[in-house]
């Protein structure tokens, strides 16, 4: 079954975070809570809403991740979500 | 060049006292996302992937050095030490912070700017040609008319809620570099009979998802009717265009739903009703905003010095071949600074380099930059005898490479490195394809070859008009690139055809490369990329990609 983790971005400078396990949100996808079951993921899906509408936190959802490794890596399995956890995939000036 | 009044500073000024209370309500909770999100699009904010983005107006693509030097200001304090500029003529920052932006807006209205009507559906930033005022082929300088544009759009009540946005351009020569064809309104400046100046108009071309070249809805409309047209054409597109479905929201689709002849009618009724109101441009306030754009004193030059340089170097001549434009006045040269090395970014510029040209640009260039629609950058005045150490200094800001209009000055949106709307990233296959490219078109000089990628429908980066052009898109999870060829923005205008099925990332750097190797073998003597492509179709190019299957 899907492994999923939860996303938004950062109000104040719209950084991409990942909810961890214990409600916090980090820069970091390998601090996220690693969700299986629908049950965690309305729980979870709940609780970060709840920042959202507290206004810390903007446009969470969920994201697919790579099912292998998760104990090393935490990988998404969508493009969009890799650029996310990992920056722009060009360096710049 | 046009210079802010009072009223314009009061209106920046206040714009971006307001955005401040605005964002700080959003920061204490008092607003939620929903409410602040629209106040955030129309001052430019956009939320990317990776933090918010600003985009900020340049007016038809016009800057000051001082205004270039507070551009790199803001870039290094607080954003990455560097801008992107778009092909709507803006100049983007990738890495801004929320709680930043009412501070930029303080100094971008110090500097006599702002990021109004850079988002939202309204009248976008209406763009011109660059090299405006300069061009020997003009009928007449159309950026006064840009700028009486800018003045009736900015903030105009009835415009503010259009179903969706809508963009303006302005050709001043029949020789079109702004791209008319495919704007929601295209004007070409165009002589009366009489011999008084005025536009032929175009409307409801554009890109995206349902590309359309623009159709003539009047032949000739005088100049001082300019804005009572305008907003008679807006008016009907405001009342009758749709608003149900975001996809058939923009005037080409109405255009094209009710038939030109239909639409040119109901713009026609209303204009009646609208042309001898206060609309009306009287000659003298036209006069006093051309006044504003009366050319710089020139001095006289001599070209000797110029024509012994290129004998003498070998790398500036093929520059001066390359980046340089005719200019009215004799003895000058407008130059293009390339924002595309090879392996470059398009359209980036760093904070260091930004401040460098400013200062370029007052020593050789009466002080003043235009931003094109290829992102890249000009200095419209530089007496030719100046044009060896102005080269000579770009090179050493790696902003002297030969290339424009060239196969490796790509046009490229951000796509999904940055963008939040990306199906596919566009700045890694412009930049492979650049450093290929640069070899074969040093080998066999292949002329004037235009790539435009695009990372989504929304064709940011006007793929549909690129001679050959790539839009990235999402296949089954992974990237795929779908190419079109033929297409033209220039007076020949046309819409590239795909040429089959797309091809992944990996594939598609050799993709573009087999076919300029099939032109080569098709070539004949000094034809564009784009005229073999006319002549034989795209046939060779099918076999030569896809074989028998
Ligand atoms: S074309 Fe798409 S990916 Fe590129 S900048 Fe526009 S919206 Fe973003």
């Amino acid at each position: 079954m899907a492994q999923l983790v939860i996303t938004g971005n950062r109000l104040q400078d719209g950084a991409v975070v990942w909810r961890g396990p214990a409600g916090d949100w980090s820069q970091d996808i390998r601090r996220a809570a690693i969700l299986a079951g629908e049950e965690a993921l309305a729980e979870s899906l709940g609780a970060a809403r709840l920042d959202e509408a507290s206004g810390r936190i903007i446009g969470v959802y969920e994201v697919e991740i790579e099912t292998q490794d998760v104990r090393v890596r935490v990988v998404p399995a969508r493009l969009r979500e890799r650029i996310r956890a990992g920056g722009p995939t060009v360096s710049f000036a | 060049m046009y210079a802010y009044d009072a009223l314009d500073d009061r209106l920046v000024r206040e714009r971006a006292a307001q955005f401040r209370g605005q964002v700080a309500r959003r920061i204490s909770g008092a607003l939620s996302e929903d409410e602040f999100k629209p106040l955030r699009l129309r001052n430019g904010l956009y939320l990317q992937l990776h933090a918010y983005m600003l985009r900020v107006a340049i007016p038809y693509g016009l800057l000051n050095a001082d205004q270039l030097r507070a551009l790199a200001r803001i870039a290094r304090r607080y954003d990455r030490g560097y801008g992107h500029f778009t092909t709507r003529q803006n100049i983007q920052f990738n890495w801004i912070r929320l709680e930043d932006a009412p501070d930029i807006l303080e100094d971008l209205a110090a500097a006599g700017m702002h990021a109004i009507q850079t988002s939202g559906n309204c009248i976008r930033n209406t763009t011109t040609d660059q090299f405006a005022g300069v061009a020997a082929d003009e009928i007449e300088d159309p950026r006064p008319w840009a700028e009486i544009i800018r003045q009736w759009s900015t903030l105009h009540p009835e415009f503010s809620f259009l179903p969706r946005k809508f963009k303006v351009a302005i050709s001043g020569s029949p020789n079109d570099r702004a791209a008319i064809a495919v704007h929601d309104i295209g004007l070409s400046m165009a002589r009366a009979p009489d011999g008084g100046t005025g536009f032929r108009v175009w409307v409801g071309g554009g890109l995206g998802r349902t590309p359309m070249l623009a159709e003539a809805i009047r032949d000739f409309l005088p100049g001082e009717d300019l804005l009572s047209y305008l907003e008679a054409i807006l008016r009907v597109y405001n009342a009758e265009g749709r608003r149900d479905n975001l996809y058939k929201s923009r005037i080409k689709i109405l255009v094209s739903a009710l038939g030109i002849d239909r639409f040119r009618e109901l713009v026609e009724a209303e204009w009646a009703l609208i042309r001898d109101s206060a609309l009306r441009l009287n000659e003298a306030e036209i006069s006093r905003i051309r006044a504003q754009f009366a050319p710089p004193a020139y001095e006289v030059a001599e070209a000797r010095q110029f024509a012994a340089r290129r004998m003498e170097d070998t790398a500036f001549a093929r520059w001066s071949t390359a980046n340089l434009f005719s200019h009215k006045q004799p003895g000058y040269a407008a130059v293009t600074v390339s924002l595309k090395p090879a392996g470059g970014i398009p359209g980036d510029i760093t904070a260091n380099q930004m401040v460098a040209l400013a200062d370029l640009a007052d020593e050789y260039s009466c002080g003043e930059i235009r931003v094109t629609h290829r992102q890249n950058l000009v200095l419209a005045h530089v007496r030719q005898d100046r044009l060896y150490d102005l080269w000579r200094a770009l090179d050493s800001l790696d902003l002297a490479t030969p290339n424009l209009m060239r196969v490796t000055d790509i046009v490229a949106c951000p796509g999904l490195d940055f963008c939040g709307l990306a199906t596919a990233r566009s700045i890694p296959v412009a930049q492979r394809l650049s450093e290929r490219l640069a070899e074969i078109d040093e080998r066999h000089d292949l002329g004037e070859l235009t790539i435009n990628i695009s990372g989504c429908i929304n064709s940011c980066a006007h793929h549909h008009v690129g001679h050959i052009g790539i839009l990235g898109l999402e296949k089954a999870g992974a990237e795929s690139y779908q190419v079109t060829l033929g297409g033209s923005s220039a007076e020949d205008a046309s819409l590239g055809k795909i040429i089959g099925r797309g091809f992944s990332a990996d594939e598609i750097v050799a993709a573009i490369e087999t076919i300029i190797l099939t032109w080569l073998e098709q070539r004949r003597d000094g034809e564009r990329f784009l005229d073999s492509l006319r002549r034989t179709g795209p046939a060779p190019f099918r076999e030569a990609l896809y074989g028998q299957d």
